[in-house]
């Protein structure tokens, strides 16, 4: 059984996404789940299976004795893995069984919430469309406001945009004009990080407009897939 | 039923959270846009409370939050009533098996799709969306529930748009909204 690890070393997470001028160190809390592949067929996870193959390796730890928050397992074992969606050779990560486990989805909102409540985040910044469900619960619980980060033409009125690189192409990511403002300290927040393209426009983004990211904060990470240069 | 007619001393700040946006997505629409709700935490909070006050305890097994403005509102309303979040989004979003359900645009079609085995039959559930204008996608979301076998207590949302009629479109069915906008 290959399990993907990940570390819990802030350097080499810093290590993990693309490098722009930032105003402090940025570092992806691993709260959750690497991937684990059986050695027999990859299997489809009915919906609501308890049985799971994966092994977690590792959390975001908040004390020095790196503890195992005994909610990450149960989180863990809540998300389904489907094979070659939505092409093949692709292991998705599905949260949406996550949502349907009420105690393991209020564990991971708490979760979040525990590291970021006295951090001073005044912008809780989400990605269309699954950073919209993770990140308002988080926002309301630490009095952040929340702001969309969403595809192109969906939001009304003045936006900026960014563009970043797909596997073939290139999207855009757009933010309105004024809904942050300079000094804002910010958490962006998606389901899960891949190449951390998406993430790293989100960054630019804000940092555009003069906010401090503070972090990055996902559920799931594939610390296999390389960044995008 | 509309909030606002009871003067709850909270929907003031949330309607005037609520920015308007003449001509999008196309001239003569007149866009209720929720994201400046969104930006003032104290609006954004009275506006789930009010949601959670009127459901809880009234044993809503599911949320169900039509993509994309219904994610920002459903899974905090679920979490704070103990309730799944169920996600209804446009097609091929969803992995593995799903249903579907067409529904009628103004000119067109679009479709929204469940995951098979999200939703048991005899599930209380609660739709949820920012905006409820025509009914035409809250129909579908209706339709999607009933046809797993749950039972749509009501619909949520937070603006409606009485002059589309869109509340006649429920079929019956409850509709709860916070505001109403109506153009002068």
């Amino acid at each position: 059984m290959r399990v993907v690890c990940c570390s819990n070393s802030s350097l080499a997470v810093t290590a993990t996404l693309p490098s722009f001028p930032c105003l402090g160190p940025r570092f992806l809390p691993r709260i959750a789940i690497p991937i684990s592949i059986p050695s027999s067929a990859i299997r489809f996870l009915p919906l609501r299976s308890t049985a799971s193959p994966r092994q977690i390796t590792t959390m975001a730890s908040k004390n020095a004795q790196d503890q195992q928050d005994s909610r990450l397992e149960s989180i863990s074992s809540a998300i389904r893995v489907i094979p070659d969606f939505p092409k093949p050779g692709i292991m998705f990560q599905d949260i949406t069984t996550l949502l349907l486990d009420t105690k393991a989805f209020k564990d991971t909102i708490d979760l979040f919430v525990e590291r970021y409540r006295d951090k001073n985040i005044s912008v809780v910044a989400g990605i269309e469309a699954r950073g919209f469900i993770f990140g308002p619960p988080i926002a309301l619980a630490i009095g952040a406001k929340f702001v969309p980060m969403r595809k192109p033409n969906k939001l009304p009125g003045e936006v900026i945009s960014e563009e970043y690189s797909l596997e073939y192409g290139t999207d855009k990511m757009e933010m309105h004009v004024g809904a942050v403002q300079p000094g804002d300290r910010a958490l962006i927040i998606d389901d899960l990080i891949a190449t951390g393209g998406t993430l790293g426009a989100a960054i630019k983004l804000l940092e555009r407009v003069g906010v401090h990211v503070v972090e990055c904060a996902c559920v799931i990470e594939l610390p296999e897939l390389k960044v995008q240069p | 039923m509309s909030a606002y007619k009871d003067q709850d001393p909270r929907l003031h700040g949330i309607k005037t959270k609520i920015r308007v946006v003449p001509d999008f997505p196309k001239s003569g629409i007149m866009f209720q846009d929720i994201t400046t709700l969104l930006l003032d935490p104290k609006a954004f909070k009275d506006t789930i409370d009010l949601f959670v006050e009127r459901y809880k305890g009234k044993n809503i097994s599911v949320v169900a939050g039509i993509e994309a403005r219904g994610f920002i509102f459903g899974p905090p309303i679920a979490l704070a009533i103990g309730a799944k979040f169920v996600p209804l989004r446009k097609p091929k979003k969803l992995p593995g098996k799903v249903i579907s359900q067409e529904y009628i645009l103004e000119y067109g079609r679009d479709c929204l799709e469940m995951h098979v085995g999200a939703v048991e039959p005899g599930e209380r559930a609660l739709v949820v969306d920012d905006l409820i204008a025509t009914g035409g996608t809250l129909c579908a979301a209706m339709d999607l529930l009933e046809r797993v076998g749950a039972e749509v207590v009501e619909c949520a949302c937070v603006i409606e748009l009485p002059e589309l009629k869109g509340r006649e479109r429920l079929n019956g069915k409850p509709l709860y909204v916070l505001v109403e906008y109506i153009e002068i």
